[in-house]
């Protein structure tokens, strides 16, 4: 069962792009993004390792499940409220990223809430399906679309266009002192971990996850790549000056005997599968937060037909991502996209202490109650 | 569970309102641009945009394919572009646009911001060839090949590796020339393009050099060629010298190369350059007589004809081949090594070391 998790690693290591992480990166570029990286390098791995084997020792439970049988009432729905907003913005953030890349580059006349329409809705239908059928879900949409990133990816490395003295330029800028929004922009790429929050719940208790050198080995890749190959299409200087700037690189390279010739399009194709799946996964965890909230709440992840409170929570969610499209503007967005990061950092932090406290205070109380006997 | 299923299928319904079509045209309500050239306009600040568009027509055939060439002077590109939709009947799409060419006389006035249009505009690939025309855009797009089987495809098949494969042909990408215009330590070049003498082709076998700012240099075919192999590790290209009364033809099949830049006050560039080759033209038995002696006469070439080039290439102010990158980048350098390279720069030394290595002899002895 650890492909699944590890599933999640990799989709999360590679829609960073849509949540302007490479931009971020690359605004920062000369004064402590690659020192912040390679702090994230390392506060990633571990803190991956960390949660990870913190909630095995909870087989079965969702991070919601934990809280609410471990945890006073009132304090254990407030934090399910805040991990329901956190995964829900991510959803939201990346749905409105797409559909703007989308609009910017397919059709400029089009109706920019058209196409946000379109997203909402199969965001709506694939998170509102069980986790079981979410998990099966993204199985299918990966391994349709990872080989081709991927691929995509490759070329951009071993293009003969890519100029690696820039990438060295670039690279020298390490001495700086780290950038906390870049740290906090890089260690977003090993977040994939955090899926546990709600899909620990399907793995049966022994479940170990093996081969963890993975969560390092990918992310490491995929952060490096989606900062130095930019610099390497438009070297660093041109590099700061495109906002969408993976939808610009990818342009820069051709299929000469592919179907389509712009690699562009084919990115495009690719990365509406990959943020459906984003957003199918986060609203997904959002709504199991919220529905954990309610006072008899039984967790069920295998479920047909779902109940319809998972559609009215949903939908509320494409309320929203309507509502914040009409309030944002590309300024807006990049401030709401660098403070999620931080948050997301912070709440990803507090993840692991919380449940290590737990487990701790778990012990402990064991402990006495065993000397009581005695 | 009803509800929920009714509710989706109003929303699937209502969408059917939004399908009238509001942005998309069809196809034959589209004017594909396939070429796109820039000219400096008969007045000052103003600039003269031509645009090559296709006619789609039913007969694919060599010489019959259709295009038409509207031209119009503005103060900007942008403002040109808009006013020339109204020269023509269909919606323009520059989406199969391919090629853009600068005129002469703009690139040595000096190209400014306008020409951000280029980066910005996203319908413009960042992947379309970028020349400089001869005398000017308009009239090297005016002209019309007879080996056109698609609107517009001999001038693109010209560049890139899909068509001919020249050595004498360098390949600008738009993406490459909006990064060099701004690098540190990297100029930005183009290949000129020109009407062939029988005005019936395109010539290409001539390359531009600029700096920031505008045109600097032009290089003559052999020098062209020389750049290419060195900078652009062009494989298919030649070199020849005289032998005793004899011509000796080295067709190149591998070429690689490094630079590795001193770190005195003032710097010396060592340049190695490594080529494979064959044989295409020599007298007979040369390889067996005395192959080393031949490889060390066109080291020997290669090295001082490839150090007058650069020297040239220094001299003109302008640093194609990213010197200035690769010194910074041997060093990770930042602000203060890169002000010191500029300063430097007109007195850098060249050191190139060639190895030339001739594998085959071709099909005979």
């Amino acid at each position: 069962m650890a492909r699944y998790y590890y599933y999640h690693v990799i989709y999360v290591g590679m829609i960073n792009i849509m949540l302007f992480v490479p931009w971020i990166l690359e605004q920062h570029r000369f004064n402590g993004a690659v020192s912040a990286m390679v702090i994230a390098i390392v506060f990633g791995t571990v803190l991956a390792y960390v949660t990870t084997s913190l909630f095995l020792r909870f087989p079965g439970m969702g991070l919601a499940d934990i809280l609410n049988n471990l945890l006073p009432r009132g304090i254990a729905v407030t934090l399910n409220l805040i991990g329901a907003f956190i995964w829900l913005t991510a959803g939201i953030l990346v749905i409105y990223a797409y559909s703007a890349t989308i609009q910017q580059f397919f059709n400029p006349d089009m109706n920019p809430y058209l196409f946000l329409l379109l997203m909402t809705l199969a965001g709506v239908w694939g998170a509102s399906r069980c986790t079981r059928t979410v998990q099966f879900a993204q199985e299918i949409l990966l391994l349709i679309s990872a080989p081709l990133i991927i691929m995509i990816l490759f070329k951009a490395i071993f293009s003969p266009w890519l100029d690696w003295d820039a990438i060295r330029v670039a690279a020298g800028y390490i001495r700086t002192p780290p950038s906390f929004v870049s740290f906090c922009a890089a260690t977003f790429i090993f977040a994939g971990y955090n899926t546990l929050a709600i899909y620990n719940r399907l793995l049966p208790s022994g479940t170990k996850i093996r081969f963890r050198w993975i969560t390092p080995l990918f992310c490491t890749f995929f952060l490096l790549v989606s900062f130095f190959i930019p610099i390497g299409f438009h070297g660093t200087v041109e590099v700061g000056e495109f906002l969408y700037l993976w939808s610009v690189t990818a342009d820069s390279m051709i299929l000469e005997y592919g179907f389509v010739y712009r690699v562009l399009y084919l990115f495009l194709l690719l990365y509406t599968a990959l943020s459906l799946m984003f957003a199918m996964n986060t609203w997904h965890t959002a709504m199991e937060f919220i529905k954990a909230c309610h006072p008899k709440h039984k967790p069920q992840p295998e479920q047909f037909p779902v109940p319809s409170s998972n559609w009215w929570i949903t939908l509320v969610f494409a309320g929203l991502t309507f509502g914040y499209a009409i309030w944002t503007n590309e300024q807006r967005n990049q401030w709401v996209n660098e403070n999620w990061l931080i948050a997301r950092t912070v709440t990803d932090v507090l993840t692991p202490v919380i449940l290590g406290l737990l487990i701790l205070m778990g012990v402990r109380k064991k402990k006495s109650a065993s000397s009581v006997k005695s | 569970m009803k509800g929920p299923r009714t509710f989706l299928l109003i929303i699937l319904i209502s969408l059917l309102c939004t399908l009238t079509g509001c942005g998309f045209k069809d196809i034959d309500k589209r004017f594909f641009v396939v070429a796109m050239g820039i000219d400096q306009g008969s007045k000052i600040n103003t600039y003269r945009v031509t645009l090559r568009l296709a006619i789609p027509s039913s007969k694919i055939e060599s010489g019959e394919a259709k295009t038409e060439v509207e031209t119009f002077e503005a103060p900007s590109i942008a403002e040109a572009v808009r006013h020339l939709k109204a020269l023509v009947d269909k919606e323009l799409d520059f989406g199969h646009c391919r090629v853009i060419l600068f005129g002469k006389p703009l690139m040595e006035e000096g190209v400014d911001s306008a020409l951000q249009w280029l980066s910005r505009r996203r319908d413009i690939a960042m992947v379309t060839f970028l020349g400089m025309a001869e005398p000017n855009a308009h009239i090297v797009l005016k002209l019309h090949p007879q080996s056109e089987r698609y609107p517009g495809n001999a001038l693109f098949l010209s560049f890139g590796s899909e068509g001919t494969e020249s050595s004498f042909t360098l390949t600008e990408y738009l993406f490459d020339w909006a990064r060099r215009q701004k690098e540190t330590g990297k100029d930005a070049y183009l290949p000129i393009i020109r009407r062939d003498t029988d005005n019936n082709s395109y010539r290409l076998d001539r390359v531009a050099f600029l700096d920031k700012k505008k045109l600097r240099l032009c290089l003559d075919p052999a020098e062209t060629q020389l750049f290419n192999i060195s900078a652009k590790h062009f494989n298919k290209s030649f070199m020849g010298i005289s032998y005793q009364g004899t011509r000796i033809v080295l067709g190149l099949t591998q070429v690689k190369s490094r630079m590795s830049i001193s770190k005195d006050s003032v710097p010396v560039v060592n340049y190695f350059i490594r080529a494979t080759g064959f044989l295409e033209q020599s007298p007979r038995n040369l390889l067996e007589e005395n192959p080393s002696k031949i490889e060390k006469m066109l080291e020997t070439e290669l090295n001082s004809q490839l150090q007058d080039l650069m020297y040239k290439i220094r001299n003109a102010g302008v640093d194609p081949y990213g010197f200035g990158l690769h010194y910074l980048a041997q060093y990770f350098g930042r602000a203060k090594e890169w002000e010191h390279w500029k300063q430097v720069y007109p007195a850098v030394t060249f050191r190139v070391q060639s190895r030339i290595v001739i594998d085959k002899s071709g099909l005979i002895k």
